[in-house]
């Protein structure tokens, strides 16, 4: 799959994979972002990837250049680690789990076993170090609130649509929260993630 | 050797380019707020320099140190005797201003940056601002000031933008609204961003965006139609539509907007 380039600014370019999320998408997003990185081009700032579109900022007036170099970049996927890390998970302090339950017609015992049942997928981190983004639910989560909490705990779990992530630290946030982890997610002193993108989680009720 | 922050200041970092490695792992880039001007405090001795927002820092040294302060489109020198103690003031016309000192700071880099990343909680001083009473070890070498001159900054009302992401699909009555309006600087500013008062400009996307990827200086269009300009600390994703970025040339100046300011975007 050959993304669509565009200019994002005089120092920066975004390649976009179409409007699907999917794995497949995925993890097409973060080959082309691992094969870049490779090239160690001395024109890139960083790289950004997401769900299904890879930002690169680069030195001014450096786009043809750099999307040259994109459009020759061999789609062939790089070995992601794919691993499944379990989540220990508190519901109680989901504070918008009845929310949910209800926006979603599932009781709780319901809810907690389409969370704990099965893995999802990891998209990739974003908004905060570490901080994992997950997907798809089988069900829709209602949106975003329209007033943000103003600070929820490290390891909250959020919920909106189809997707979900985890609050690697203590953070104003938006989605809807159903549970909070002991885990910790990011590591400042090492800059080691917990889990990395392409890996599964699978969430455990310990209460 | 050390300074001693009587009192810190409201957020008073370690700021240089940033942290330009990390971002796949969601770590901000960070770094100072305006470039242009942190880039002449770094010449002055070669050495690290301190950012503070609003209000510099008082301090206090327990050895003769010189210290260059760059605020307001000034640049100050002065020879600090063991101590003595020194008041940056608050800054008028401007939202940061820089400090550096003939003794450099004995701080070690994270990831390969000295910058202060408070959102993240990443760099020196545990990814902490500083704090009244903290303390800043200070090397034994004195260098000598190179003294670099300032170029002061005109206060353009016009910012030269390009086109956003989501340029397109926000469509003609949200472009014409964002272009043909003056809008002014908010006091709901930091090293994130910076919101601005003004005319609503509507975001009528059919759908919320996935969160993507986002270079510094966008304009992002909230969903009540607030228009929100990111600066040095923001995230590195974000799902809101972005009608715009600033040319890389502007935003050391925008940066240093202060609240009631009045801007006015034109497209390059």
């Amino acid at each position: 799959m050959i993304p669509i380039i565009q200019q994002y600014g005089d120092t920066g370019l975004i390649c976009d994979f179409g409007d699907q999320v999917s794995i497949e998408i995925n993890q097409t997003v973060l080959s082309y972002c691992e094969n870049l990185k490779k090239k160690n081009l001395p024109e890139i700032k960083y790289i950004v990837p997401s769900y299904n579109k890879l930002v690169v900022c680069y030195n001014s007036n450096s786009f043809e250049k750099i999307k040259n170099y994109i459009l020759k970049l061999k789609n062939n996927t790089t070995e992601l680690s794919n691993k499944t890390v379990t989540i220990p998970v508190d519901f109680t302090q989901g504070l918008d789990i009845e929310k949910i339950c209800s926006y979603s017609k599932l009781t709780l015992p319901q809810f907690i076993k389409k969370i704990c049942d099965r893995k999802f997928y990891i998209y990739g981190f974003g908004f905060l170090p570490g901080m994992p983004k997950f997907g798809d639910l089988d069900f829709d989560a209602p949106r975003r609130l329209d007033t943000p909490r103003k600070s929820v705990p490290r390891g909250s779990i959020g919920l909106t649509g189809r997707y979900g992530n985890i609050y690697s630290q203590k953070c104003s946030a938006g989605w809807n929260i159903v549970g909070v982890t002991d885990q910790k997610f990011f590591d400042a002193y090492s800059c080691k993630t917990y889990v990395n993108p392409g890996d599964f989680i699978r969430f455990e009720k310990i209460k | 050797m050390k300074i001693t922050f009587l009192r810190a200041g409201p957020h008073t970092t370690v700021q240089d380019h940033g942290r330009h490695s990390l971002q796949h792992l969601g770590v901000g880039v960070s770094g100072a707020m305006d470039l242009d001007l942190y880039m002449v405090g770094q010449k002055v001795y070669g050495n690290k320099v301190l950012e503070f927002y609003s209000v510099g820092p008082k301090i206090k040294t327990d050895c003769d140190v010189e210290l260059c302060v760059l605020k307001d489109s000034k640049i100050e020198y002065k020879t600090l005797k063991k101590n003595e103690i020194y008041d940056t003031g608050s800054l008028e016309t401007s939202n940061v201003g820089y400090i550096t000192f003939s003794r450099d700071i004995d701080i070690q880099p994270v990831a390969d940056s000295y910058s202060i990343d408070t959102r993240g909680g990443i760099g020196p001083n545990q990814g902490k601002k500083f704090n009244n009473g903290d303390i800043i070890f200070l090397l034994n070498l004195s260098k000598k000031a190179s003294r670099p001159i300032i170029k002061p900054k005109q206060n353009n009302l016009v910012t030269r933008v390009h086109k956003g992401p989501q340029y397109h699909l926000l469509g003609e009555e949200s472009i014409k609204k964002f272009t043909n309006n003056t809008f002014k600087i908010s006091n709901y500013k930091d090293r994130t961003g910076v919101w601005l008062d003004g005319i609503s400009v509507p975001n009528n996307l059919s759908k919320d965006i996935m969160s993507e990827g986002i270079i510094k200086g966008s304009v992002q269009i909230t969903p009540s139609g607030k228009l929100v300009v990111l600066l040095a600390d923001h995230g590195t994703v974000g799902g809101y539509p972005k009608i715009a970025v600033l040319d890389s040339s502007e935003i050391s100046a925008f940066s240093q907007k202060i609240s009631g300011s009045e801007v006015r975007f034109e497209f390059i």
